[in-house]
Order: structure tokens, then sequence, then C-alpha cells
């Protein structure tokens, strides 16, 4: 199992970054399709304009060749009468005086005989061309036919205008046909305005879409060029953009007038692209730029922003390695500052519950020495054994027996086999072999006497609890007390707790004696156990809590009683196990 | 951390001056299809015959992106030619055109090596490595353009048909295969065959472009 973690300091920032590489990207075909739909956008407006200049200019020579058309048909023909000598000077004198746009002039009858020409044409007749038919059956317009080659000193190309006309034989009104040879050079030249490239042109098509302009028309004738896109544009209503050998091309058509020509503009987009790389090249750059800066920012600012998040992480862990004084920066901006501080709080109470421990530990610890030390205490020994040796050497065997029992079952009973809680019976046997120890030693100097509820005796004590307070009833309570001192051990229920009474009839002490007593480390006599009412105290709170403990009552000259308050606590295997381990340490 | 921040401030400051200096360069920078020299060495006096040749070089090069770089000479001998076309190399023209050599190459009987060269000739189709030339044609003939007076013999049907060589296909296709060489190192003769003229043919308009003067 792949047990690795994924650092947020990477995973953040290459979110981050791939989300600012993709927003750029994004941003980047955005605006190269925004740039590219406007360029074509541009280059459609900009060819729509051109292509309606140059219809408009050409509509208006169409307008001045069919002024002279109307001029020659309304100022002559229908004015004289074709036999008339004037018919055909004024008509010879329009040729000589238009003759650089005007190849020749003929007028037919409706059989397509020529009545009249100029001189450069022929008399032959023309009922079956093109031009002649189209004027026919179209009586009130202007027909603009084919081109035609035409030889006045050089090779040239004329247009063949005609128009039905009603003219004038010996005095009668007759349907006839004008034919008008015109050049095609001032069309050209208006065409040849537009700077026609490979990737730019345009080009004009008669109403039978043959080619009347072209700027590569002896390509075309050569067989070198072929004009794809002639019914693209005569398909299209305004305008049309087609992929064409790999590339897309914008096609723009316009009628002319009338005439039924068309004329086409032809414009690659590739090429508009091309020539405008350069703002794609910035824009790409620029972005780009940007993009790289926005991912070392996001990459910067998130360093920032994590680096007390893994600082705080470093001391967590240096916490937990044990090393607890450490204590954690408050850097960072808002909750990061808190979270440190917040940490910090608990890193000092987490040291001070743990010294606390420790202190609770020492003590315990330090109790529990003193206990075992208790349990063997040399001093108390020596005394019972030097009473005892005395007590043989007088002849005293009873009383000797009497000690020697009771100092056994006064060290069986404090070694307990190493346990801490014992028994009360044990607890007030122990009591009563040392009080009878004592009061042997003592010379009967007081009696003693044990009243306990029965019920009682199978509860737990802790160990060495009534010795220490009957030590301190015989060392201080029975001070001044010659032989009717008196030390009563009373054992009884209350308020389902067990009170443990110690009294005397003693002089007492006085309040500040008895709090003396309780919170300071007083050792009644260094011959005897060597644990105070105050270590008793503690270690009842020890063991049972802060509710227990011992109570001491006193009463100038009249005797003190110490009780101890302890749970009903009976002896079950758990506490067995506790002690065994106990006594193992 | 202070030296990690001005890591980083130097290099966004790098990228920004990298940056502005490409943006400048990009700005400036054409996209327009770089250009092309061919030199072409025509003989020194106008020719009718050679005007279509050069309208068709000249149409080509308007259309391709190519300079022309013209020599007009009298005569010229085969060391004079090599300077002329080791002057050219150096200025790193794609290749050089020779117009009708014929009018003004003084050795014609030598053979002229070279890979660059393509002669537009009618007679000396042997002296070069690479040649464009009409094919054999039956009589009459006629170099484009043809005079009015030919067009309307044909026309008004005193005469039957002629052949035409077509001078402006010639120059165009010459310039063509230069451009080509420039491309892929590759060239090869030219053949260009003559086209029938008869009246049928002027009246279907399909020749008239070639025809006009």
């Amino acid at each position: 199992m792949n047990n690795k973690k994924l650092s947020i300091r990477v995973l953040f920032p290459l979110i981050m970054s791939i989300s600012i590489v993709f927003c750029i990207l994004s941003c980047m075909i955005l605006f190269s399709h925004y740039i590219s739909t406007y360029l074509v956008r541009k280059t459609i407006e900009e060819t729509s304009r051109q292509k309606n200049v140059l219809a408009q200019n050409i509509e208006n020579e169409i307008d001045s060749i069919n002024s002279i058309m109307n001029n020659i048909y309304y100022n002559t023909i229908k004015k004289y009468d074709i036999q008339d000598k004037n018919f055909k000077t004024i008509l010879a004198n329009e040729i000589t005086s238009n003759s650089e746009t005007i190849y020749g002039l003929a007028l037919y009858d409706t059989d397509g005989k020529n009545l009249w020409h100029s001189n450069n044409l022929t008399s032959t007749s023309m009922q079956n061309e093109s031009w002649f038919t189209q004027a026919k059956d179209n009586i009130e317009t202007i027909c603009y036919g084919s081109k035609k080659l035409v030889y006045p000193d050089n090779v040239k190309q004329v247009f063949q205008i005609s128009r039905y006309v009603e003219y004038i034989n010996h005095g009668k009104m007759k349907s006839g046909v004008l034919l008008m040879q015109y050049y095609t050079d001032s069309i050209d030249a208006i065409l040849e305005h537009y700077k026609n490239t490979q990737n730019s042109y345009c080009y004009l098509l008669d109403n039978t879409s043959n080619f009347l302009y072209h700027p590569f028309i002896k390509e075309i004738s050569s067989g070198l060029y072929k004009e794809n896109t002639t019914k693209i544009a005569l398909n299209s209503t305004n305008y049309s953009i087609k992929k064409l050998h790999g590339t897309k091309w914008l096609i723009e058509r316009q009628q002319i007038g009338y005439t039924g020509w068309n004329i086409v503009l032809v414009s690659s987009l590739f090429n508009i692209h091309t020539e405008n790389m350069g703002i794609y090249y910035v824009i790409w750059l620029l972005l780009l730029i940007v993009g790289i800066i926005l991912v070392f920012t996001d990459i910067l600012l998130f360093h920032d922003f994590t680096n007390p998040v893994y600082q705080l992480l470093d001391t967590m862990q240096e916490f937990g390695k044990g090393n607890y004084e450490v204590k954690a920066a408050e850097n960072g901006i808002g909750e990061l500052k808190t979270l440190s501080a917040h940490f910090n709080i608990m890193a000092e109470k987490l040291q001070n519950q743990m010294g606390e421990i420790r202190r609770n530990e020492r003590e315990k610890r330090k109790m529990e020495k003193k206990l075992l030390q208790s349990q063997i205490n040399p001093h108390f020994l020596y005394n019972t054994l030097d009473s005892i040796i005395w007590m043989i050497q007088s002849g005293e065997y009873k009383g000797a027996e009497q000690m020697v029992s009771s100092l056994a079952k006064f060290f069986r009973i404090s070694l307990s086999q190493g346990k801490d809680i014992i028994p009360l019976e044990k607890e007030l046997e122990h009591a009563t072999s040392y009080l009878a120890i004592q009061n042997i030693r003592f010379k009967d100097k007081f009696e003693f006497s044990v009243q306990a509820d029965k019920k009682l005796l199978h509860y737990l004590c802790p160990k060495l609890s009534i010795q220490p307070l009957l030590e301190n009833a015989i060392y201080h309570g029975m001070e001044g007390v010659y032989d009717d001192g008196e030390i009563t051990i009373s054992v009884y229920e209350k308020d389902n707790l067990i009170h443990i009474d110690v009294s005397d009839n003693g002089l007492g002490m006085p309040e500040k004696v008895v709090e003396y007593i309780m919170h300071n480390r007083v050792v009644s006599s260094k011959r005897g156990s060597g644990i105070g009412v105050r270590n008793v105290d503690e270690r009842i709170k020890l063991i049972y809590g802060e509710q227990y403990g011992v109570t001491i009552e006193s009463e100038l000259d009249e005797g003190t009683t110490a009780t101890i308050i302890i749970p009903k606590l009976e002896e079950t295997a758990e506490i067995n196990s506790d002690e065994s381990n106990k006594t193992k340490l | 951390m202070k030296n990690n921040k001005k890591k980083y401030a130097l290099v966004i400051i790098l990228i920004l001056f990298i940056a502005f200096f490409s943006s400048q360069c990009m700005m400036t920078r054409t996209n327009t299809e770089s250009k092309k020299t061919v030199a072409v060495i025509l003989p020194y006096t106008y020719n009718k015959e050679n005007s279509r040749i050069l309208d068709a070089i000249r149409d080509y090069s308007h259309n391709n992106s190519i300079i022309l770089d013209v020599w007009h000479e009298k005569s010229l001998s085969s060391n004079e030619l090599s300077s002329i076309i080791a002057n050219e190399e150096q200025n790193h023209a794609i290749g050089i055109l020779l117009i009708y050599p014929e009018n003004y190459l003084t050795q014609q009987e030598k053979h002229y090596d070279y890979n660059n060269v393509l002669a537009i000739t009618a007679t000396m189709q042997t002296a070069f490595s690479h040649y464009a030339a009409f094919e054999n044609s039956p009589s009459p003939s006629y170099l484009l353009p043809v005079s009015a007076q030919v067009i309307k013999k044909i026309q008004d049907g005193k005469t039957n048909c002629i052949y035409i060589k077509n001078t402006y296909k010639l120059g165009y296709e010459s310039i063509q295969m230069l451009d080509t060489y420039s491309r892929n190192k590759y060239m090869k003769d030219i053949s260009i065959p003559c086209h029938k003229v008869d009246k049928a043919a002027i009246e279907s308009g399909e020749l008239d472009a070639l025809l006009t003067n």
C-alpha cells in the first residue's frame, strides 16, 4: 500500500498552477479566436467597401456609355432620316470625337440587315448575333453583350453594346437595332486600380459567366492558372468563405446595374492571418508571461502562508518527541497566528499538568518509600527488644512474652506482604499491638480500648493509618498524664463512610498546633513510624480522593480526637493485583 | 525566506525584461514571405517578341515575392557571363535566366555548364545544361504578340490558320522552373508546344487575352 503523504505545499500550488495554465490557454484560444474573427470581419468590411467602390465606378462608366448611346439615338437616329446626309456626317463625327472609346457604330433593321455602319465595321447581317437578339427582345434597355476582338492598329477588345431603336427611313418610322463597339480599356482601367495579387484580386463576369476582366487572364488562356471561385461567387448572395487548396478564401460578389455583369473580389484569409501574426505572438507571449508570473506569485504566496503551518508542525513534532519546552512561533496571519497561540497555551497547560503528575508521582513514591521504611523501623525495634531484654532480666517473663507476641504481630502486619491497603481488622490488630507494646514500655501509663463495629472490619484501610495517630496520642496526648491516660480507638459507620476515631484524654492542643500538624510534615517521634499525621491524610486522599482524609478535633485539657474518614472499600481481585504489582516493584 | 523572495523577484524581473524585448522584436517582425532574387539577362535592344516573356516574368515575380535583377547586354563573353553568375550567386540569387542569349553571347559554340542557369533560346539549346524553347511547329508560326493584320487575315478567311508560339507561357514557365529549383534543387528543360489559331479559335474568344496587344 502506498503510504506516501502528498504535501499541501505541493498539491495546492500544483492545482493553482494547473488552473492558471488552463485559464491562460483558454485566454489564448479565446483571444486568437476573437482576433481571427475580428480580422476576418475587418477583411470582409474592407473588401465589401472596395467592391462597392469598384462597382460604383463601373456603374458610372456604364452610365457614361449609356449616355453616349442615348445621345446618338435621340440626337441623331431618331432625329434624322437615314437617307439624309447629316445622319451619316453626325454619326461619323461622333465616332471621330470618341475614337478613343468607340471603335465602331452600326445600325440594323429588325431582320439584321445593315442600314449603316462605320468604316471599320462590315455590312454583314447580324441576325444571329446574341447582342442583336437581346436588343430586339429588350426594347427598353441597353444590352451589354460579349467581348470581341477588333484590329484598329493593334489587336484590341471591345464590348458589343446594343439597343432597340426607332429610325426614320424615307420619312417612315421603323424599328431597328443600334450597335456600338466600345473599347474595354476604360473598364479594365477601373479594375486595374484594385491592386491585384495572387492573394487578393478582382474579376468581372458577363451575364454568361465569361470573363470580361481577370488579372490573370493570360495565365488562364495559357493554361497556367484556373479560377475556381466563379461558381462559388455566383451561388452566394453577398459573400462566402470557402476552403480552397487548404486555405480559406473570402469571395464577394456584386451585380452591376442591369448589365447582368458580376464583379467578384477574392481575398486569401490565410494571408491576412500570416501578415498579422505579430499581434498573435505578442498576445500569446504576454499571456504566457502573465501565466508564469501568476504561477510564481501563487507558489510564493502559498509558501508564505504555509510556512507558519510547517513551523507549527515541526514544533508539534518536537513536542511529541518529548521536548516540552519548545514553543511555536506566533507567525502568520489571521487564524494561522491564532493556531500557534492556542498551541502554546495547550502546551503550557499540558506541561503544567505533567509537572503536577510528576510531582504527585514523586510524592507517592516518597510516601511508599517511607511506608516501606516504616514497616521495619529499627528504632522501635531496638527499643522494644531492649524492653523485652529488660523484662526477661527482671524476671517478667509474662510481660516479655506478651511483648514479643505483640511485636511479632506488629511487624507481621506492618509488612503485610508488601500491601498498602489491608483489611481494617488487620490495621486494628496492628494498632492494638502497637498500643500493647507501648503500654508495657510506658508502664501502663495509659489504658486503651478498641470499639469497632464488626460489620466494618472486612473493609479495607490504608496500612499504617491508625498507628501514626496513636503515636501522636501517646507522645503528645499522654504528655502530662501520669497513669490515668485513656486512648480509645473507635470504628463506626457514619453517612455510609467508615470513621476511625483515635481519641485521648490528654491535654489537647490549640488550633494552631492542629493546623501545624495537618499542614506540615510533623513526625511525632523519631522513634516512631516516621509518618506524620499529614502523610496519613495525604495518603488517604491520594488513594480515595480529596473528600476523605484525617481531621483532628482537640480541646485543651479535654483531649484530642483524630478521625480517619475512608469509604467502604471491599477487597477485590483488581486491588489484589495492583497490590501484588506494587510488591513486585 | 528573504533570500527566496529575492530570487523570485529577480526571476520575475528577468521574465518581464524578456517579455518586453521579445514583444518589441515581435512587433517589428514581418511575416511576409521573404523575397528571392532572380537575375535576368536580356538583349540590349528592345525586341517585341521578348515583351510577352517579360510580362510573364514580371507577373510571376509579382505574385511570388521574387525580385528581378535585370541585365541588358550588347555582347557578353563567357568570362563575363561567369562573372555575372558569380556576382549574382554572391547576392543569393536563386537562379539566372538568359533570354535569347544568341543575341548577345559572343561564344555560342561553347557549352555553358551551370546548374542554376536556364536559357530561353531558339538556337542554343545544346549550349546550356537547361533550356526553355518551343517545339518545332509547322508554318506559318508566329511568336506572340501577333500583329493585327495576321489576325485579320484569319478573320477574313484569307489565311486558313497559323501557329502561335506562346511567349507568355514560355517566360512564365521558365521563371517558375527557377523558383522550383530554389526549393528542391531540380531543374529540367522546358519545351512549349505551339498553338493552332484559326477563325473558330479567334471567334471562340479563348485566345483573346493572348492575341490582344
